[in-house]
């Protein structure tokens, strides 16, 4: 396990707002409570956010841009994560632009986290867009995680990002659907998860569903992952066993089934339909 | 949807031929660093192959052309079949440097039949932003999403769903059709016709269907029965 190559993904979407810097945070934190180095990367240069929402924000003193510009060591720009062992974080940097580092120089800075700092999973947070900085961001992963949530227009802009990243010769990306309401899937007011794969046709890793608590995690600087049980937290956990090889369920059983469908698994009811989850 | 820059160069496939063609408000010096760039990107699947040069109305000295040549052939290892030019300046330039010029529109009606009949197939999902556009028939194995689009002069089939723009019959032939597996596109459009998939989302169901226009509207029918029909 210990000479196995480090992992990059890039964490990407198009469309802003559809929860890349949570899900960035929050898979990071999930995968360095298994006990892996990890290190999340802002790649969003100019609109700062990851370190916000992961508490570390009084802690930048050195940003990625000066990592490839020479101004600072990559080591002294990594700033440790206070509760998760193994977790950092390369900030990005605030006052520069995105056409300050070029694809080629953010490929070589993943190498070095991987092969010289042995991260075992370097984490990027891709900005909203198709444009520099999206090609900055995917330059050195070597898989891409998409996000989207159940709307027309967020599943549009993952699609053209797909396309995109067929074109950069990246085949394989894998799906996580944000913000899914079990409650609206119901009442067919909302796109269930059959009909975003549908569209997508690529495989889903996993399914966030809506919970309030991560708008409150987010406010307070620490990832959801850590302070609380909670049906989201319990889905970035099973995202995490999933990036690392295991076969998990998308949905856990508590938010899968009602009460009724439970008791009868429970009971042994249901045998037949548990297998075929 | 946010529209892309357009570059020095652009390098598009028709069929099987990739086409390379420069900007005619571009620089050559940014020519020359664009090529390199999108190559770059590419040359993987490019190097080794055989392209078109479409030089479109742009005059090019030997002196250029000579440039072209090292980035193409030396750097990239790329051929090419022939050089497309309008202007009489660039196509003594290309004799001298031993390139092939394009012969047609002389005969360009014998062309454009021969084009019509011929058919390329595409066996992939066409996502939103990708274009398909090809002067003949276009066969996809696979579906095309909203914000997809494919153009053909001749008919186009999907082997899928249907719910990005197609468009059948560029050249305004008529009796061009659009065929899928299941058609909910946001927009269909047959030579000059263009119909607009109804406000109204309702659900539904993927059949096999085919749009064609009768009495000059573009109808879309059950394609079974439009095929009992016509027997």
């Amino acid at each position: 396990m210990d000479n196995m190559p480090g992992k990059s993904f890039v964490v990407t979407s198009g469309k802003g707002g559809v929860g890349k810097t949570t899900i960035t945070s929050n898979l990071g934190t999930a995968l360095a409570l298994r006990n892996k180095k990890v290190c999340v990367v802002d790649a969003d240069i100019g609109l700062r956010n990851l370190d916000v929402v992961m508490g570390l924000e009084t802690r930048v003193v050195f940003d990625l841009v000066q990592v490839i510009d020479g101004e600072c060591r990559l080591k002294q720009a990594l700033i440790k994560h206070k509760r998760a062992e193994g977790l950092f974080l390369l900030p990005a940097s605030q006052t520069r632009s995105k056409e300050a580092i070029s694809p080629e120089q953010m490929k070589v800075l993943i190498e070095k986290l991987k092969e010289e700092e042995l991260f075992d999973y370097v984490l990027v947070d891709c900005p909203a867009g198709i444009e520099h900085g999206f090609r900055n961001a995917i330059a050195g992963a070597d898989e891409a995680l998409i996000v989207t949530t159940p709307e027309v227009s967020a599943i549009r802009d993952a699609d053209r990002i797909i396309g995109l990243l067929q074109a950069a010769e990246m085949y394989d990306p894998k799906l996580i659907i944000n913000r899914l309401s079990l409650e609206m899937v119901k009442r067919k007011d909302m796109m269930d998860k059959e009909d975003i794969i549908d569209i997508l046709a690529i495989e889903l890793i996993g399914v966030i569903p809506e919970d309030e608590q991560i708008i409150v995690s987010t406010n307070v600087g620490e990832p959801i992952v850590l302070t609380d049980s909670s049906k989201s937290s319990a889905a970035f956990k099973r995202i995490a066993r999933r990036i690392e090889g295991e076969t998990v369920p998308i949905f856990g059983e508590t938010e899968q089934d009602g009460l009724f469908t439970r008791l009868k698994k429970l009971l042994g009811f249901d045998r037949k339909e548990q297998q075929n989850v | 949807m946010l529209r892309r820059k357009p570059g020095a160069i652009e390098i598009k496939g028709f069929g099987n031929d990739v086409f390379i063609i420069l900007n005619n408000e571009a620089s050559f010096s940014d020519i020359e660093s664009d090529l390199i760039n999108r190559l770059e990107k590419s040359k993987s699947f490019l190097a080794g192959i055989e392209i078109v040069l479409d030089t479109k109305d742009r005059i090019l000295s030997l002196e250029e052309l000579k440039k072209l040549r090292t980035i193409l052939s030396e750097k990239f290892d790329i051929k090419i079949a022939f050089v497309r030019a309008s202007s009489n300046e660039t196509k003594e330039a290309v004799e001298q440097i031993g390139w092939k010029i394009e012969i047609l529109n002389q005969e360009s009606g014998k062309m454009a039949d021969e084009e019509e009949t011929r058919t390329i197939i595409i066996r992939q999902t066409i996502r939103s932003g990708q274009k398909v556009s090809y002067p003949g028939n276009v066969v996809i194995i696979g579906d095309v999403n909203p914000g997809g689009e494919i153009e053909a002069a001749g008919d186009i089939m999907v082997f899928g769903k249907l719910r990005g723009i197609a468009h059948a019959g560029i050249n305004g032939d008529n009796s061009s059709e659009i065929i899928a597996l299941g058609i909910a596109p946001l927009q269909l459009r047959i030579a000059g016709i263009i119909r607009r998939s109804p406000d109204s989302n309702s659900e539904t169901d993927y059949v096999p269907e085919v749009a064609k226009i009768k009495d000059g509207n573009i109808v879309i029918e059950n394609l079974d029965k439009s095929r009992r029909g016509d027997g």
